[in-house]
């Protein structure tokens, strides 16, 4: 009987379109999930992705000018014939947006959670104090080892499309990017947890911006006056500041090309470095021990 | 037997300068349940103490069976929470931050995603949840507050002021809201709150907290029972007001003067003839004009007698 069947009809969509509220019997899972969770969304972030066009400024800034750089160099080689013969001191050159991008965007990840009380949130979640902490500081590792990759990963490409001849040669330009990366990952390493320690003070962006970029200065400034003293033992100053921190590293472990003088032992370097990195870590973590929420 | 949804058992959580929580022990059956009590009687340290954000100073708390200290992230993957402050990035979409959360309480990805469209079509939040949440007026960020205690499903809401800043409307929406979270989404909901009048509304128990303390806890119904009331009105003024009151006490029954009557508590077992008995001989040996005499429906802000003087003057002026 139709007239039966359309009533049927209607009460089955009145049905569908009021389907109340469903409780959810999937699988749940634990604290790695979490964890991953808030490292994708603090490296989306940290470049701006789900965020307004003004989050993307800076970052992108960055990365631009990192990568032209390098897509000019690939164009000129081609043309010129010419090969860069090492990898590892890519990055000695761009410190400067290097050090700009930890500085502001290590308060990305975490002031602004603490300006805006989300952390509440995320501690009344099954997750640990040191999960949160940990994820977001991978997500900034994560973040400057593809700022300082990504234009490698060019060069090294458009170097194999153009100007590399031959396998042996192929073999050393593989080996130079492979060089070039672990020298990414020292940069990546020692300098997070340095940013994102200081970041994790404070709760206005603005301040945690300065208070990164004034330990650089500050560091810098040291380092040369003790370097300017007689004698071989005043570099050993150059331990306090990061980025000289990391270029006796990248000497030591990847026997890079020396830039500029270095103290006379390098293996106190990697001690230093190595140093930075736990304290750094702990410091993190124990302020978000404490952190009330 | 059922698991008590909270039990605490001398419960204390104690600042620098102040004892937030002092010796509190309550049980906490399911259902909607109200946490009232003034502004810094201790409602948002306990609800922090039943998520493990707040380490008690002493005693015990267990939430569904789960000790909130040795197993705080069993506890906290049944539980969601809606705090009191404003707790949500501006720069984000709701869609993005729910969906986020979800994930963080446990969720996979996709089932992350679909929960937290589900959860804010629930509160009400449509086209504008691909929207950052900056630009959302305070109803809608209480709504988005909301989603997100809910979009793991939890067995328990715990709810801190869920109607902070909101306008009349706005309140009455989030209110019907959490009473439907309660009874059709099958979900134990406590709600803390300095307004009384709200928790009567959708709760069917009250725990009273005051300066961390225990105050009272029963079921909405039992305190209405308790809580029938007589009204009496007299000719004369304060001074017969008050005369009556004496003769009333002197007849074994105790009245509060609450504007120009006096008010009388009826027993709960449905023996009041006595009352009024007493009442009828009272006014007639002072020889006073009845003015009024009415058996009043019960206000549950009766109870609080000697809480906030706010809660009293608006009795006076009815």
């Amino acid at each position: 009987m139709p007239s039966e069947r359309s009533t049927q009809v209607s009460e089955a969509s009145g049905v569908i379109y009021d389907i109340g509220y469903q409780n959810y019997d999937g699988p749940r899972l634990g604290r790695r999930n979490a964890a991953l969770a808030l490292y994708t969304h603090g490296l989306r972030g940290v470049f701006g992705l789900g965020r307004p066009a003004k989050s993307k400024v800076l970052p992108w800034l960055i990365v631009a000018i990192m990568v032209v750089p390098t897509i000019v160099l690939v164009a000129v080689m081609s043309r010129a014939e010419l090969q860069v013969e090492r990898y590892d001191f890519y990055p000695f050159q761009l410190q400067a947006p290097l050090a700009v991008f930890l500085a502001a965007q290590a308060p990305e990840l975490l002031s602004r959670d603490q300006r805006y009380h989300v952390l509440p949130l995320y501690f009344s979640r099954p997750i640990r104090r040191s999960d949160y902490a940990l994820a977001k500081l991978a997500a900034m590792v994560t973040a400057m080892f593809a700022l300082i990759a990504v234009p490698l990963l060019i060069y090294y490409l458009g170097s194999l499309a153009t100007v590399t001849h031959g396998v042996g040669d192929a073999r050393h330009q593989t080996a130079q990017f492979a060089l070039g990366l672990a020298n990414a990952a020292i940069h990546a390493i020692v300098l997070a947890p340095l940013g994102m320690a200081i970041a994790a003070f404070a709760r206005r962006r603005a301040f945690a911006t300065a208070a990164v970029i004034a330990v650089y200065i500050i560091t810098a400034a040291i380092s040369g006056v003790l370097g300017a003293l007689p004698g071989n033992g005043g570099r050993y100053g150059q331990l306090l500041a990061p980025f000289e921190l990391i270029d006796g590293v990248r000497v030591w472990a990847l026997h890079g090309k020396v830039m500029h003088d270095l103290a006379p032992s390098l293996p106190v370097y990697v001690a230093a470095a190595v140093a930075l990195v736990v304290v750094c870590v702990a410091v993190l973590l124990g302020r978000y021990r404490r952190i009330a929420a | 037997m059922q698991v008590p949804l909270i039990e605490t058992a001398a419960l204390t959580k104690r600042y620098a300068t102040v004892t937030a929580l002092d010796a509190l022990t309550v049980t906490i059956e399911p259902g909607v349940v109200g946490l009232v009590g003034a502004n810094g009687a201790g409602k948002s340290t306990l609800v922090k103490v039943l998520l493990g954000l707040l380490e008690p100073t002493s005693g015990t708390a267990r939430v569904l069976g789960l000790d909130v200290q040795t197993q705080a992230e069993q506890v906290r993957s049944l539980v969601g929470y809606m705090p009191e402050h404003d707790c949500l990035p501006p720069d984000v979409s709701a869609t993005e931050f729910v969906g986020h959360l979800g994930r963080v309480a446990g969720l996979p990805r996709a089932a992350a995603r679909e929960r937290a469209a589900e959860v804010l079509r629930h509160v009400g939040l449509f086209e504008e949840r691909y929207r950052p949440i900056g630009g959302y007026s305070t109803g809608m960020k209480q709504r988005v507050k909301l989603a997100q205690a809910l979009v793991h499903d939890p067995k328990l809401l715990l709810l801190d002021e869920p109607t902070n800043g909101l306008d009349p409307a706005g309140r009455d929406e989030m209110l019907a809201l959490v009473q439907r979270t309660g009874t059709e989404f099958g979900m134990a909901v406590v709600v803390a709150s300095h307004l009384l009048g709200e928790l009567e509304r959708i709760c069917d128990h009250l725990v009273v907290v005051e300066a961390g303390r225990l105050r009272a806890s029963d079921s909405i119904a039992s305190y209405t029972r308790a809580q029938q009331l007589l009204a009496i009105e007299v000719d004369g003024g304060p001074a017969a007001r008050d005369a009556l009151g004496v003769r009333l006490e002197k007849l074994g029954l105790r009245s509060d003067a609450e504007g120009r009557a006096l008010v009388v508590a009826l027993p709960s077992d449905g023996e009041t003839d006595a009352v009024y008995d007493a009442v009828r001989d009272a006014i007639a040996d002072l020889d006073l004009a009845l003015v009024r005499l009415e058996q009043r429906r019960h206000r549950l802000s009766d109870m609080f007698r000697d809480a906030p003087h706010a809660e009293r003057a608006e009795h006076a002026g009815v």
